[in-house]
This record gives structure tokens, sequence and C-alpha cells, in this order.
């Protein structure tokens, strides 16, 4: 009976092990994931989970959307719940990605903590949040 | 069945008389000497046994002349004792008797030998009541009020006699019914037999019950917002979080030992504070019934002390740790950590399991009139479930392995919000099967269609998973690396939350005497991840969008926050681990976690400088991000919390001094130096 709970003991070891082993952040897209905060801007951000992208504004609501993420190309197709306006102006007046739900983006620089957009000769600056 | 009526009778006014027991307590003790008295009386089948009473006579009262019976308006009672008396209060104690079954509620009233004998002499058959369990009211205490002379004992005998003759369930009851009658009227109702026997009797020791109380006074003043943060935290909210506080705090703790398997106790404990977030406050009440050494059955309200992480140390468990006040509940659990039978001492096991109820309605419905601009709901009478099971491998190995479990949830309740400027209530069932629902995380199927995206699961669950591997260095050195993982839903569960967790490192020097260093503890503790910044799931949508984003995201856990019961906090503070910013630093009234993605560094260090004085240093630094669902804080913010305190021991007696600080933008800069006085007695 003893051996059988150092048998327990020992699996238990490394099932502790193979958890911490897991904490792992990322997946395909890497150091996107997360949320970002413009920089500048207090109340505005973007999160990346999955194949989700959520654009927020503290001040003036949020959208959820598709992303993918291929090469220096961001592409994003937001999705309006209830077909808002307020929904497209947050997207395309307040943060300026046009259209709503046909954006590609180019990442000009991604690493742990900066994300920087550009579109257009226009860029948008984010820092990891 | 009449046993069993006054177990259960008499265990419930034993908690419901709990604060008055402890006021007359105090009030007696105020006045000096001792404030409860034991008399050995003759009971069941002639054994003598110690009936408790408050004190209502002068200390020695007895050695001033010859009397022995007490009179209505005798000259040795004390002023107190005169209102005790009047208010039958002195007999309060008996409840104990009872409840231990040296008593029961009705029968006759027990005697001491030496008036037995004299009964004894004039009537035999008072032989013939040793056959009954002697009561706390009586027939003949009805109908013959005080015996202060052998001639009426003799009548009451005749009484006593009758009802053995005619004693049933009925009788008792009706007799219940006409001493309370007597005590609410107002009528003098003096149980005559009680009074009779002032005979000096020497306080003797049993070694069954023991009856022990503390008092203490402390008091925190300084600069700043708030007491500093690690003096107030992790103390079961005792010290107020407002700057310049003090309170006064009693507990009476009794305990009677039956056999070495089984064991009651109770305790209660009252505080009055000034300048604090409770003025008055019963913060324990509980009665607890060990069995078999190593198990408990407990009703009421506790300061539960943690079961691996360090209570003085430690920033304390995400779940179940010593920040709030306690929660009342219902509870089955483990003294400590019990060893399976026949593993060899492999395997050790402790756990607890419960249901309780959230105290604080008032407080959040008072929080939210106050702050309506920032608070659109609140919940009232939310139920409370928490367990933990935790395994551990032998610990007096070389190395040993803890693993574990810790689980809460708050369910039931109803959620109050405006709605077209109509207060509008919403109901959350409470019924048996929502009781067994909340054991294990489960949800209705429906909850869409039926409005209501809070019941994807059912109530608001919260815990962590624990991984803690010891290392004994030494015979008296230990050293152990835990990880505390937490989790609101399933991405928890199965670590998807990345580095998020309590991770620590702890030292331990059990060597006897002093130690100039006893524990030490290095932590790091961070929230940012929880499982990923966004939760979408298609089906909490309508077409056409959810089949527009149909990949299934979880994550934005939002610890300790919850859509329809607010904040994981009792009265403001979180039961769990207070360097997430509790609701109740909120300045501007808002009721949930402003702050819950944090990442902060601890380290704490105790010990002893002489045999009488130790210290305990400690001190944290933190950065929140705000919250990934409600609102990221437009920066981040930063705090740095730190406290030495000295503590001087003189047998019951205990002083400390401590100083603590913050630096940051949490709670700003306070400064607050705090003085404690404890002092424990032993009453029995």
């Amino acid at each position: 009976m003893a051996r059988y709970f150092k048998f327990l003991a020992i699996s238990c070891w490394l099932l502790a092990v193979g958890m911490l082993v897991s904490c792992q952040e990322g997946g395909e897209a890497g150091d996107l994931f997360g949320q970002w905060q413009q920089e500048g801007y207090g109340t505005r951000y973007v999160s990346f989970s999955g194949s989700v992208v959520w654009l927020k504004s503290t001040t003036d609501g949020s959208i959820f959307g598709n992303f993918q993420h291929r090469g220096d190309s961001l592409f994003l197709q937001f999705y309006s719940v209830e077909g808002l306006p307020a929904d497209t102006t947050l997207v395309e007046d307040i943060f300026g990605f046009r259209p709503l739900n046909d954006i590609r983006l180019k990442i000009d620089c991604l690493d742990d903590d900066m994300l920087v957009l550009s579109q257009e000769g226009r860029d948008w600056r984010f820092r990891k949040y | 069945m009449k046993r069993l009526f006054d177990i259960l009778v008499s265990a419930f006014c034993l908690v419901l008389f709990a604060p008055l027991i402890l006021l007359c307590y105090l009030v007696i003790k105020i006045g000096g000497g001792p404030a409860i008295y034991k008399q050995e009386r003759i009971g069941l089948g002639g054994r003598p046994f110690f009936i408790y009473k408050f004190r209502s006579m002068k200390i020695d009262a007895e050695k001033e002349g010859e009397e022995l019976l007490q009179k209505a308006n005798d000259p040795r009672l004390t002023r107190i004792g005169k209102v005790l008396r009047r208010h039958h209060l002195d007999e309060l104690p008996q409840l104990w008797n009872v409840f231990i079954g040296d008593m029961s509620f009705v029968g006759p009233r027990p005697e001491r030998k030496y008036y037995i004998d004299k009964i004894m002499e004039r009537d035999p058959r008072y032989e013939r009541l040793y056959v009954l369990r002697p009561g706390v009211t009586s027939y003949a205490t009805l109908k013959n009020g005080y015996t202060d002379t052998i001639d009426k004992m003799l009548v009451r005998l005749e009484m006593d006699l009758y009802y053995l003759e005619h004693q049933s369930l009925y009788t008792d009851f009706k007799i219940l019914f006409l001493t309370f009658g007597k005590i609410v009227s107002g009528r003098i109702f003096v149980f005559i037999s009680c009074l009779l026997s002032v005979t000096a009797v020497g306080a003797q020791d049993t070694l069954s019950t023991s009856i022990s109380y503390d008092l203490t006074t402390e008091c925190a003043v300084g600069t700043g917002d708030y007491t500093a943060f690690q003096l107030a935290a992790n103390r079961h909210h005792v010290l107020a979080t407002r700057p310049n506080t003090a309170y006064l705090r009693g507990a009476v703790g009794v305990e009677h030992t039956f056999n070495k398997n089984l064991s009651l106790s109770g305790k209660v404990d009252v505080i009055g504070s000034l300048h604090a977030d409770h003025q008055a406050y019963l913060q324990q009440c509980c009665v607890n019934l060990s069995f078999l050494e190593s198990f408990f059955l407990e009703a009421g309200s506790r300061e539960q002390q943690q079961v691996l992480r360090d209570n003085q140390l430690s920033t304390g468990s995400f779940v179940k740790g010593t920040n709030a006040k306690p929660i009342p509940q219902v509870h089955l659990g483990t003294n400590g950590f019990w060893t399976v039978p026949y593993t060899n001492g492999w395997l050790q096991v402790n756990f607890d399991f419960g249901y309780g109820k959230f105290l604080d309605s008032d407080y959040r419905e008072n929080l939210f009139n106050k702050a309506t601009d920032v608070n659109w709901f609140y919940t009232t009478g939310a139920y409370y479930h928490q367990k933990h099971l935790y395994l551990r491998s032998n610990p007096d190995k070389r190395f040993f392995l803890t693993i574990g479990i810790e689980h809460a949830v708050q369910f039931g309740g109803t959620k109050y919000s405006y709605e077209n400027n109509v207060l509008v209530a919403d109901k959350k069932r409470a019924d048996l099967k929502a009781f067994w629902q909340v054991v294990l995380p489960a949800g209705d199927s429906n909850y869409f269609e039926n409005d209501a995206m809070e019941d994807w699961v059912y109530g608001n669950h919260l815990g962590v998973m624990t991984c803690q591997v010891g290392w004994n260095i030494h015979e008296h050195h230990l050293l152990q690396a835990y990880l505390d993982n937490p989790f609101e839903d399933g991405s928890g569960l199965r670590k998807g939350n990345g580095w998020d967790g309590l991770w620590g490192l702890q030292y331990t020097n059990r060597t006897p005497g002093r130690q100039f260093v006893r524990g030490a503890l290095l932590e790091y503790f961070q929230t940012t991840n929880q499982s990923g910044p966004l939760h979408w799931d298609p089906a909490d949508y309508p077409e056409p969008i959810r089949s527009q984003i149909t990949d299934f995201v979880v994550g934005a856990d939002d610890y300790y926050n919850h859509m329809f019961y607010g904040g994981y906090s009792h009265y403001g503070m979180t039961p769990g681990n207070p360097l997430i910013t509790s609701p109740v630093y909120n300045q501007d009234g808002y009721s949930l976690y402003r702050d819950n993605r944090i990442k902060a560094w601890h380290l704490g260090v105790n010990g002893e400088l002489t045999d009488r004085l130790s210290y305990l240093l400690k001190g944290s630094y933190r950065e929140g991000w705000g919250t990934y669902r409600l609102s990221p804080l437009s920066s981040k913010h930063h705090s740095f919390d730190a406290m030495l305190q000295g503590c001087y021991s003189a047998g019951p007696w205990q002083f400390s001094a401590a100083y603590g600080l913050d630096l940051g933008n949490i709670y700003g800069d306070c400064n607050t130096f705090n003085f404690r006085i404890d002092y424990h007695g032993k009453i029995l």
C-alpha cells in the first residue's frame, strides 16, 4: 500500500511540473495576444485572443470582430451587434480604422511591449497593458 | 425525546443569547472578582455535578454569616447582582448545564447535599427524585416561589413528587410556557433551590470544562487617508481601514470535553470600535463539536486560520484568506491534517465543506444608495458555499508534496437595479437543488433564452488549485515552494491563465527556543492574464453576429467581480488575497473591484529577539492595471506597503507596537503607528 502511495505522490509531482510548464500565454499569434493601450489615449484599447478582436473605448463603447495575423499584415473585421451607427463611429472615426468590416493594417513593430500599426501613411502606436 | 429536546433547544439558546451572556460576563468582570459562580449540586442518580451561574453576590458573601438561604432582597447581592436576579439573567449559564446533560429544562431544582440531608431527616421520599434529571424550572418553582426555609422545601418536595408521577412532554411544555410567562410579565421568579446554595465552595478546576476569555484594545493613529495597508490586512477586518481608529474587544470561549473522542466548544467575540467601518460587531459566535479527534461540525462565524498559507507572513489565499470578517456558516471538516488509515502514514487529508450566508446586505444597499452615480446594482441575501480538499504526503519525509483545491461560491440572493427609474428585484432561487448545484459549477443551458447571462454558470464561483513541495533540509529547517493557481472558470482550471497565481518560497525554522529568524517568505502574486483580455461566446449573442464571429474565446475572468453578485467581498473586504484592492477602499463608493489585474512582490520575516520579544517585518510592492471588462486604469497604479511590529509577552499579557507605511497612488501616502494590548484569562 505504501508503495502505491509513493507512486501516487510521484505522479502528482509530475502533474504539478506539467502544470507549471504549461504556463504559456501565446499561440500562433504570439506576442499579439493580450490587451493593448493606445499611446497618448488612456481610454482606448484593442485586445486580441483566439481569433477575436475587441476594440474598446472606456468613454465611447466597444465592438467585437474577427482578426487574422499573416506575416506583417493584420486583417480586422468588426461586426455591429445591433447595427448601431455608434459602432461604426467608434471604429472608423474614433480609432480611424477603415472600413468597419474589412480593415487591413501593416504591422510595423510587434514585441512584448509595443505594437505599431500603419495604414496609408497613418500609424497607431500601442503598448501592452 | 426529552433529552433531544434539551440538547437542541439549549444549543439554540446558547447561540441566541451568546451576546447577552458575554455582556453579563463583562459587566460582572468589570465590577471586580470572578464572573462565573459554580457550585456542587446533586443531580441524576444522586451524582454530584457543578451548576453554573453568574455571580450575583459579593465575593465571600457567605463568610459574613450563618445564613445560607437566599432571599429576594438579600443584602449580600451586588448592585449588578440585583439587576441580574430581577431579570433571571444569573441563570443563563445553566443553558450549558442543560446542554451537557447535567440538567434538563424541566425538573426538580438541584440541591446541595447539605440541604438534601436536612430534608431527608424529615421526609426520606426526596430520594425518589434522583430518578429525574434536575431542571432549570419546575412545577414547584412556579407554584412555590422562593424556598428560604426547610418547611418550604418540604412543600416543594410534594410538588416535585407530584411532577414525578405526572410527568409528560405536555406537562413540560406547559411548565416552560408558564415560566416564560412569569419572566416576561416581570413577576419575581427565582429558583429558590439555586439561591439556597451559597455555601462556600472553593473553585475547583474540572478536567472536562474550561472557560477562557480574551480582552484586547488597539489603536492606530497617523497620517494619510487610511490605516497603513499591512496593519489592517489579513486580520479579519478587525482593525478599520479608516485612519485614527481604535477598538475594544472581548471574547469568551468555552470548551467541554466529554471524552477523548468528543468535545464541544463555543465562542463569543464582540468588538466595539471608534472611527471604524463598524462601530459594534459580533465578530465571532460559534458552536463547535469535535469528534474522533480529527473532525469537527461547526455552526456560526469563526475567524478561521488558513490551512497552507502562513497567517502572519503570507499575503494569503486567493479564496479563503483571513482578510474579511468571518462569514457565518454550518460546516464539517478536519482539525488539521488527518492521516488516512491503511496508508502507512503516506497520505494525509484536510477538508472542509459548508454553507453559509453573507451578512452584508444592509452594507451593500447603503453603499448603492450613497453612490448611485457609479453603482448600477446591488445584491442582498446571498448564500455562501465553500469547500477545500488538500492531500499531503508524509510531511516527516525529506520531501513531501501537497496538492489541493479551494472553492467558494456566492449564490441565491436578490439583485436590485433601476430600470426606467424603478427599482427592480431579480431573485435567484435558493432551494435544495441550488444548494446541490453549486457544489460543482453547473448552469442553465437555456440562459440566453431566459435572458440571464449570469446563469451560464449558476452562482459566482472562484477557486484556487494548489501545488506545494516541502523539503525538510534538516530536522528543524523546512523549505517550501508553492503555486496557488486561481480560477474563475474552466480556463483557469486548465491553467490557461498564464503566470497568474501566488508563487511562493517559504523557510520555516522549527528549532526550539529563541530564534532570530523563525520564518521568512518571498511571494510573487500575478493576476494580469485572467485567461486573456476578452470573453466571446457566440451563444451569448443573437444572429447575425452569432454566425459572423463563431470562435469561442474564454477570458476576462474578472477575478472577484460578477455581473449579478457584484464583488466577492464581505463588508467591502475581500475574503481572498488583499493585494487585490478591496472595494472598501473605493473613495467614490464604487462597490466592485476596480483593480484586479496586478503584479506584486512580497517579503515577510519574523523571529524572536529575546524570550519575550518577537518581531514581524513585511512589505509588498504592487502594480495594478485595473480590470479587463469594466475599465482599465488609464495609467498603471503602484504602491509600496510595509510594516514593522514588535511584540512583548508577559504571562497572560501581550503588548505590541507597530509602524506601517504606504507609498504610491493606491492608498496614497499613509503613516500609521499602532499599539495593542491583549490579555488572556482563564475562568475555569
